[in-house]
């Protein structure tokens, strides 16, 4: 049942962009990102969605199931929209009710979408091509320059390692005690909401009550390997800059600024 | 009063079970054995309708459990499933409250309720007067686990489903509940079925085992014949409790015992019987 998640998943690949440093891929997604923020035009957003897509190509990803991660969030989307449609002064493109659609609202509705859009796009290619590890080797990277001033950055890192790897474990777990629980006469599909919410503490609990045993059990055994946090820790797998990188950050940072500038 | 046809399972593509027919009668103790993911843990999701079959028919008292209409709390009130590890689904503040979840899902009266968790506590051998207030979480991994099993008895099931019932236990844990799953039985001509990969376990409980393997089954039958197909067992990583084994080899190098023993003591008899025949007792 909860096989249809995608958001945060990665695709394994051998394509240039799952070789490029995990460094490199969190930087320029970060470019991207502001970058859909300085951009107001319909031109500008088709541009880079046009680069996404060739992204998307290079990475040998199926582009429908990109596409899928956009599916959970389509009520937001219309949220948007409607909201932005409605709530816009200008010419009037139709009423309904005490509601006024306007022209200009139609106009920032679908700009507000489409950066929505692009926004998750752009998001999703970087965990889709990137292993979890990878990602957050290249955050610890990212982090380090703050140690100085006191951010745990191996910690962090190790903290989302352990988080990433544990979404798969906990949600098998929570199928078996929803199961378990069925097998017992609970009910989880019907009712009202207030119903439905308390029905979900005889799930609830026992998740809880494994999720910290499981915790517990991981600090004994990382301890009992000697783990004593990231101080005068070595990797087994450096990270390093190849060429390929530089280039691929001076092009997308080229792009970007051309398409914020003209358009 | 439980029968399978055909029954077939495919998940994402791959066939996980396939062309399971078999009949239980009422109060049958049967044992289902196999290797880990011979998928006995996913055909017995079938039983009370938390899995459904790709193809095939799951009767419950002659009533198909994947037609329209079929109530599935009746469904599950029939056919007790307990886990393994089952004591990792308590979650009440109290022993009472957690064994009672199951007939309160039932709509029962409060009186009916408090006389069901007395009685199934004092069945896995829990004074309740002792243990009914108390967290399940301060108790030890034993009782919890048998606090769990009267969870599923409370709701009176007929038939009544454990997967490996014994693991993780210490000796005498193990010993207790596979008594009382045999005791279920012999007093309330309850359906056990026991789901184990273990022989050892098993044999002395059960009339009846089921082998499977990669999803079908390959033995059906008589506790004791099943063990005389000590090869087959053994070629599906299974194997045979060790007495049995002894047995069959002696009896394989021509003395005169019998193969099918399935207890110490059997087989003590057996081997008395022989020293004495050949005189040398």
């Amino acid at each position: 049942m909860f096989r249809n998640i995608t958001i945060g998943q990665y695709f394994p690949g051998e394509s240039p962009v799952h070789r490029l440093d995990p460094r490199t891929k969190i930087f320029l997604t970060l470019v991207m990102v502001v970058g859909l923020f300085f951009i107001e035009s319909m031109m500008g957003y088709a541009f880079i969605a046009a680069l996404a897509v060739v992204i998307i190509f290079t990475a040998g990803l199926p582009l429908r199931f990109v596409l899928r991660g956009i599916r959970p969030l389509v009520i937001i989307l219309i949220l948007t929209f409607a909201l932005h449609l409605f709530l816009n002064e200008g010419r009037t493109l139709f009423t309904l009710g005490p509601l006024v659609a306007t022209y200009e609202g139609a106009y920032k509705g679908l700009l507000m979408v489409s950066r929505l859009i692009l926004l998750i796009l752009v998001t999703s290619l970087l965990t889709l091509t990137t292993s979890p590890i990878a990602l957050t080797d290249g955050v610890e990277s990212f982090l380090s320059p703050f140690r100085r001033i006191g951010v745990p950055a191996h910690e962090l890192a190790m903290m989302m390692t352990i988080a990433l790897r544990f979404v798969p474990t906990l949600l098998e777990e929570t199928e078996k005690i929803m199961k378990a629980q069925m097998a017992r006469g609970a009910d989880f599909e019907t009712g009202n909401v207030f119903r439905r919410a308390k029905s979900l503490v005889p799930l609830l609990v026992p998740l809880f009550v494994s999720a910290f045993r499981r915790a517990d059990e991981l600090a004994t055994a990382m301890e009992a390997r000697c783990y004593r946090g990231g101080k005068g820790r070595t990797r087994m797998r450096e990270l390093e800059m190849a060429f390929r990188d530089y280039v691929a950050i001076g092009v997308t940072v080229a792009i970007i600024c051309c398409i914020a500038v003209y358009l | 009063m439980l029968a399978l046809h055909n029954v077939e399972m495919a998940f994402d593509g791959k066939t996980v079970l396939e062309g399971i027919t078999f009949t239980f009668k009422a109060s049958d103790r049967i044992a289902l054995i196999g290797e880990n993911g011979s998928g006995k843990s996913t055909l017995i999701q079938h039983f009370n309708g938390l899995l459904r079959p790709t193809r095939g028919a799951v009767y419950i008292d002659g009533v198909d459990i994947g037609a329209k209409g079929v109530k599935m709390k009746e469904l599950r009130q029939k056919v007790g499933l307990v886990f393994q590890y089952p004591e990792h689904q308590l979650f009440e503040e109290t022993v009472f409250d957690d064994v009672a979840f199951g007939p309160r899902n039932l709509g029962l009266s409060e009186e009916e309720i408090a006389s069901r968790v007395r009685e199934a506590l004092s069945t896995v051998g829990l004074n309740f007067e002792e243990v009914k207030g108390r967290s399940p979480f301060e108790l030890s991994g034993g009782q919890m686990r048998r606090v769990a099993i009267a969870g599923v008895l409370a709701m009176r099931p007929k038939i009544l489903i454990l997967d490996e019932p014994a693991a993780g236990l210490d000796p005498r844990g193990r010993d207790e509940v596979l008594t009382q799953a045999k005791m279920l039985h012999e007093k309330r001509g309850m359906t056990v079925i026991l789901v184990s990969h273990s022989m050892e376990d098993v044999a002395r409980l059960v009339e009846r085992i089921i082998v499977m393997h990669r999803g079908k089954v390959v033995l059906d039958g008589k506790t004791r014949e099943v063990f005389r197909q000590a090869e087959t067992l053994k070629s599906i990583g299974l194997g045979v409790p060790q007495v049995a084994e002894l047995m069959l080899e002696l009896s394989r190098r021509g003395k005169d015992v019998r193969a099918d023993v399935l207890t110490v003591e059997e087989a003590k008899g057996e081997l008395l019987g022989l020293l004495r025949r050949e005189g040398r007792v």
